[in-house]
């Protein structure tokens, strides 16, 4: 069960952290002291988002398989609306950390 | 006293304060008379926060009519304009931090207990002590209206509106200071939910298996730890600025007056969560009562929980669409906003998937979850609307905001409350309020309501600005305000007769009888009101619905159910801790009898807090030297820990306040480091945002002394060896060593704080807010070493003192773990000072 609440609590960190980056680079591309070429940011951007989207969907996929073994498996019920807890928070913070990295992706620059 | 005399000889087998000659009942009682200020049973101190937090709102309410009146028609004269400032001032932050969040707390503090299965809070002196500040930070801003100094600038307290510039007078500190005294409770309920949720639940009962109401509450209470930090840090420093003259705000010195909006907003928007989420727990709670199926999706609604708690902390920016902020940003906050409708919809889905599963019984509280489920649903779609940047540009600072706010914080929170006070009044008084009134009340409120706030949305986009004193005739505003003010004395009449409906049924009121709405949960075991004790012995739990599922809970003298706890060899207050995750009993929990050590502190910070508004600067020590004597005192006592004792279930003995990573104190340590770290990283922020918004004025700040800040890091790295040395040697009972060891620590945090501060010495708070900030952030890691110090001091005497047994090595493991957080904190700050000034 332990567990299971890591994986619900992960997801949704993942995408805080992610925010606050993302937050940070814009920031910094769009102060004055514009430490990055819109270019520059775009590129950031995307590497700091490929990797935590990757971790959440294998946490997505993880949960989601024991979701399976959770109705196939009688003893193990308890935990079935946990598995789901850590199923749904997933997937939607999976959403919300692509979502994060729309404006730097549609926007070509900082006012634009 | 045959009892104490047949008692196995254990460790340490006295009862500090257990009172021998007591019953069980009798040592459960609350003190009579006046001495009741010293009880600190949770069922005292929920009571205390609920009726205070209700009488504020009467008050911001009357606040609120003589707004209404105001505005009734046009060119009024009801309310001079200064006056109507301060009226709408003081309605917003009443209802936000003197009602709203009091409230639910007051809730969670009543309810967690009996609905986990303990008797009381893991820590109830902190919620009588958190009652305490609350209550004397709320006179400090209501008296604020004897001196005719109420503050006027909003409920947001814009910069730089609240500077000594433009607000010369006391109203801004009034509010400052009053508001920081009242956070104080906030913070400090935070931790004690937590602690309680994890910790103290019935033997068996699993995360799993919590009742929905307990995951709201634990989600809410990490927000409040760590949505108050931000909030905590910039009222400090306006306040600072208002009486040092410290430039945080002042753009002439390279502050920057956007940056209040920032910490204010890091805080104001998980806030509106804040004071929604319990509100819907409650509403998870009652409906699935009223259908009589469980709730629908239960991992599902968790799951929305969990993430809109997270979600809330992006959406801060929202409110400052209008501040000329990068487009890049605004489009990730409101990429931000719009994702957490998605949970917020999910869970409204829970609820409606619920409602259809059964014919639902249309009792008053049936009634208000239902005008909470329209009015919320709406509220939700004008916030879609005003998350979109072009309609937030146009409607901003128009009446369509006040009416989305109110439809959010009244549909989300007050008529929820309504429907929990008609269902948990029971619990009070012991009778039920009436249905027929009821009912009344409820389309008092909902009609007046919707006629009041819909009409504003028209006058909002009819262009009539909010926090306007008056309006001219014939621009097409007149009718529409008539309407909402005429809907706000109809709503207001619903409360009233909800006043009344109170005090008649304490008379007439049918006596409730055992679970009287055939609720599911256990804090339904007794027929109300409930003994003090709440369970006489602990029940075993297998189930989320236990008094629907467990039938030996609702049969016969609720008293002889089995269960944990029942014999009370040392006389004393007690529970069972429980691991967080699985509920499984590992430990006796001690509880505190009644003591004025926590009014004693509250009191003492409050001195301070009056004495800082008053300019009575020397004074405030006497208040520092009262609180320091209420803290020692508070926390002196003889340690129990170590004893082994049985618990009355299936054969098994448990230790006393376990040495354990799981014990409610180390989860409450580690609660306190949460918020600690939180306004760290507040001073972190500002430091970052000044340094990448005002490049010019960090390169005229002066740089920090390296060699002391060198030595900062090395005492920061030495603290952590000492304390944990220190625990190891308490642990195989070397204590005069470990003594020593703690002095040691303590002498190594004097000397780091000290460095420090030599380190800040060549920079100029003054000259720059960006050196202002290097000093708030100074100030803040020393204070935390001031923690340090007086409890590695305390500990080390209580060593010497021979207060402290072998094996008692609880205290060592949590000054431990609070002396890494907190080196961390100092080594960081010394870093910074070696790398981010250099980077100018
Ligand atoms: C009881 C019925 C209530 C009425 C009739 C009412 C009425 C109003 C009105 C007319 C305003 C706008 C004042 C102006 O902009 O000139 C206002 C502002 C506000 N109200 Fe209420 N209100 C009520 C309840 C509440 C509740 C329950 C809350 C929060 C829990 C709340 C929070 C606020 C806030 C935060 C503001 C903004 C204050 C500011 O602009 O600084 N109100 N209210
Ligand atoms: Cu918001």
């Amino acid at each position: 069960m332990t567990r299971l609440v890591i994986w619900t609590v992960c997801p949704i960190l993942l995408w805080a952290v992610h925010f606050g980056v993302v937050f940070a680079l814009i920031s910094a591309t769009c102060g004055p002291r514009a430490l990055m070429t819109p270019e520059i940011l775009r590129a950031t951007v995307s590497l700091v988002t490929v990797f935590p989207a990757l971790g959440v969907l294998a946490l997505l996929v993880a949960a989601a398989r024991r979701r399976g073994r959770i109705v196939a498996d009688t003893a193990l019920a308890p935990e079935a609306s946990l598995a789901a807890t850590a199923y749904w928070t997933a997937t939607i913070s999976l959403l919300a950390i692509l979502l994060n990295a729309v404006p730097v992706a549609v926007l070509s620059s900082c006012s634009g | 006293m045959t009892q104490t005399a047949n008692r196995t000889p254990a460790a340490y087998d006295r009862a500090p304060s257990g009172a021998h000659d007591a019953t069980f009942e009798q040592f459960w009682q609350p003190p009579p008379g006046l001495r009741v200020l010293s009880s600190v049973s949770h069922r005292v101190v929920g009571k205390r926060f609920l009726i205070t937090g209700f009488v504020f709102f009467l008050i911001a309410g009357v606040l609120a009519l003589l707004v209404r009146t105001q505005l009734i028609v046009p060119e009024n004269t009801f309310l001079d304009s200064e006056t109507y400032n301060q009226i709408f001032t003081m309605h917003g932050t009443i209802m936000m931090f003197l009602f709203a969040i009091p409230m639910l707390e007051g809730f969670g503090i009543y309810l967690i207990p009996m609905m986990v299965g303990a008797r009381d809070l893991v820590f109830p002196r902190i919620g009588s002590f958190g009652y305490f500040c609350y209550l004397f930070g709320g006179i400090i801003v209501l008296s604020s209206f004897l001196f005719d100094a109420a503050p006027d600038s909003g409920w947001f307290m814009y910069v730089p509106l609240t500077t000594s510039a433009h607000t010369p007078g006391m109203s801004a500190d009034f509010w400052l200071i009053g508001i920081t005294l009242a956070e104080v409770a906030s913070v400090t309920a935070a931790v004690e939910i937590i602690a309680a949720i994890l910790c103290s639940r019935a033997p068996g009962m699993s995360l799993s298996q919590m009742p929905i109401l307990m995951w709201y509450l634990l989600v809410t209470a990490f927000m409040i730890a760590l949505a108050f930090p931000p909030l905590i840090f910039g009222t400090v420093i306006l306040e600072a600025e208002r009486l040092l003259g410290l430039p945080f705000f002042d753009p002439e010195f390279g502050g920057d007056p956007v940056l209040w909006q920032h910490l204010f907003w890091l805080f104001g928007h998980p806030e509106v969560y804040i004071i929604f989420l319990p509100a819907a727990g409650m509403v998870a709670t009652m409906l699935p009562v009223f259908v009589g199926k469980p709730l629908f999706g239960y991992g599902f609604a968790v799951a929305a929980v969990v993430s809109m708690g997270f979600l809330s902390f992006g959406l801060w920016a929202h409110h400052m669409f209008a501040t000329g902020l990068p487009n890049m940003s605004l489009t990730l906050f409101s990429a931000a906003s719009t994702m957490v409708a998605i949970p917020t919809g999910v869970q409204i889905f829970c609820f409606v998937a619920t409602l259809t599963q059964g014919r639902p019984r249309l009792t008053v509280p049936m009634h208000f979850i239902l005008g909470f489920l329209f009015i919320f649903v709406l509220g939700g779609l004008t916030g879609v609307m005003l998350a979109s940047v072009p309609f937030n540009l146009q409607a901003h600072d128009s009446y369509f905001v006040v009416a989305h706010l109110h439809y959010v914080l009244i549909g989300g929170f007050v008529f929820p409350m309504f429907g929990a006070l008609y269902y948990w009044v029971p619990h009070f008084t012991g009778r039920m309020m009436s249905e027929t009134l009821g009912k009344w009340v409820f389309w008092l409120m909902f009609l007046g309501f919707n006629l009041a706030f819909f009409m504003m949305h028209l006058t909002g986009m009819r262009g009539m600005p909010r926090r306007v004193a008056t309006y001219p005739e014939g621009i097409g505003w007149d009718r529409l305000n008539m309407l909402s003010s005429i809907g706000a004395y109809i709503l207001a009449a619903g409360i009233a007769l909800f006043i009344v409906d109170f005090f008649r049924h304490r008379w007439v009121g049918r006596p409730a009888g055992r679970n009287p709405w055939g609720a599911a949960t256990l804090e339904w075991l007794y027929p109300p009101r409930s003994p003090g004790y709440n369970f006489r012995a602990i029940p075993i739990i297998h189930s989320r619905e236990p008094l629907w599922d467990q039938p030996e809970l609702s049969r016969g003298d609720p008293a002889g159910i089995d269960g944990a706890l029942r014999a009370y060899p040392d006389h004393r207050r007690e529970t069972i801790g429980c691991d967080p995750v699985s509920g499984a009993p590992i430990q006796i929990l001690r509880l505190p009898h009644p003591t004025w050590f926590p009014l004693v502190f509250a009191l003492g910070l409050t001195m301070i807090f009056a004495l800082t508004l008053a300019g009575l600067y020397p004074w405030t020590m006497a208040g520092a030297v009262i609180a320091l004597i209420g803290l020692t005192g508070w926390i002196w006592e003889p340690s129990d820990s170590g004893v082994i004792r049985q618990t009355g279930v299936a054969g098994l003995a448990l230790p006393v306040n376990a040495v354990d990573r799981r014990s409610h104190l180390y989860v409450g340590t580690a609660g306190a480091l949460l918020i600690s770290f939180a306004l760290y990283a507040s001073i972190l922020f500002a430091g970052l945002y000044l340094w990448n918004t005002r490049p010019l004025a960090v390169a005229q700040t002066a740089l920090p002394e390296a060699m002391p800040a060198i030595a900062a890091l090395a005492g920061a790295c030495a603290t952590p060896i000492l304390a944990w040395f220190a625990r190891r040697l308490a642990g195989v009972s070397r204590l005069v060593g470990a003594a020593l060891l703690d002095l040691g620590c303590a002498l190594a945090a004097i000397g780091a704080a000290f460095a420090v501060g030599l380190a800040l010495a060549p920079v100029d708070p003054w000259a720059t807010a960006f050196g202002a900030v290097g000093w708030a952030l100074g100030v803040f890691v020393v204070l935390n070493l001031a923690v340090v110090v007086y409890w590695a001091l305390f500990n080390a005497l209580r060593k010497l003192a021979g207060a402290v047994r072998p094996g008692q090595t609880l205290p060592d493991l949590l000054l431990a773990s609070f002396v890494n957080g907190t080196a961390l904190m100092v080594a960081g700050a010394a870093v910074l000072f070696l790398v981010l000034g250099r980077m100018a």
